[in-house]
């Protein structure tokens, strides 16, 4: 078997200990209340983006319009920055943080 | 203005008013947020909150995901003024007396030729799935509207001082948008 070229040898970034953390730890994606989204449109998103339950899209609906805020889901920074756009692009008042 | 959800799924707007097409047709001038800073960081705000915000992050969400979102947006817009392309008038009915020999000193008559201007009114369809870009179109507006004068229906403003600082029609516009899109949510989006 012929030996790989050395040019083929592929270097792959080096992640620092701090990205490292930063993909690992959970992070909530958090929705906010504001005057303007409808609590009918609100609680429409919430199901469609993340396949929840009625019952559960209005319960969260609920907080987000009384307590101003509701963390709706928590998970990985990726998945949770796609969430945060497509909130975004729903125009839902929207947010990420880190879980803890 | 009478709203119906067609059998196909498709919508009709009809007896629209000049000042109902007037509003439509001035959705891309009042969802503008290019000039007004607190809108534009409601529609366009940070991916997280200060506190977990790198600059990488936020370098990041201005490349790649901003654009998205303001294409997003003005594609809305766009789909909007394209269905107002296709405003129908709608025919006139009859003369109020016809068949009739009208009296002109008839006070009734008066009444009626009075009371029944010949108000040009439009219909328009819209196909089903556009009426979520609608539905956003609008939410835009009125997102801006609040963003820059502070409108909001649970804290609805004094109309004397609205009509003082000239935003009563930006106000009524607003009112419009909500009534819109409540019955989009409940008729056409989320049924259910």
């Amino acid at each position: 078997m012929a030996a790989l070229p050395e040019t083929d040898t592929e270097v792959l970034p080096e992640i620092s200990e701090e990205e490292s953390s930063d993909l690992d730890q959970p992070w909530h994606v958090i929705v906010f209340n504001d005057p303007v989204n409808l609590m009918s449109y609100v609680t429409m998103v919430i199901r469609r983006i993340f396949g929840y339950s009625r019952e559960k899209a209005e319960t969260m609906m609920l907080d987000v319009h009384q307590k101003g805020k509701c963390i709706v889901w928590t998970g990985l920074k990726e998945q949770a920055e796609l969430y945060v756009k497509q909130l975004q692009e729903h125009q839902l008042s929207s947010s990420m943080k880190k879980a803890g | 203005m009478q709203l119906q959800k067609l059998p196909d799924g498709s919508l009709r707007f009809s007896g629209l008013n000049s000042w109902d097409v007037k509003t439509f047709r001035s959705l891309p001038a009042l969802a503008d947020y290019a000039a007004d800073p607190e809108a534009e960081k409601r529609l366009l705000p940070t991916p997280a909150v200060e506190a977990d915000l790198t600059p990488e992050m936020a370098m990041d969400w201005v490349e790649y995901v901003v654009p998205e979102l303001r294409e997003s947006f003005a594609r809305n817009l766009e789909i909007v003024l394209s269905d107002l392309q296709h405003l129908t008038p709608e025919p006139e009915g009859p003369p109020p007396d016809i068949g009739v020999m009208p009296d002109p000193d008839a006070p009734e008559s008066n009444l009626l030729r009075e009371s029944s201007p010949m108000v040009p009114h439009f219909s328009l369809n819209i196909p089903a799935d556009h009426a979520e870009h609608w539905f956003r179109a609008m939410n835009q507006a009125r997102l801006v509207l609040s963003a820059r004068y502070g409108m909001d229906s649970e804290h609805p403003p004094d109309l004397a001082a609205l009509l003082a600082s000239g935003q009563l029609e930006q106000w009524f516009q607003y009112e419009l948008f909500v009534s819109l899109q409540g019955w989009l949510v409940e008729v056409v989006l989320d049924p259910d």
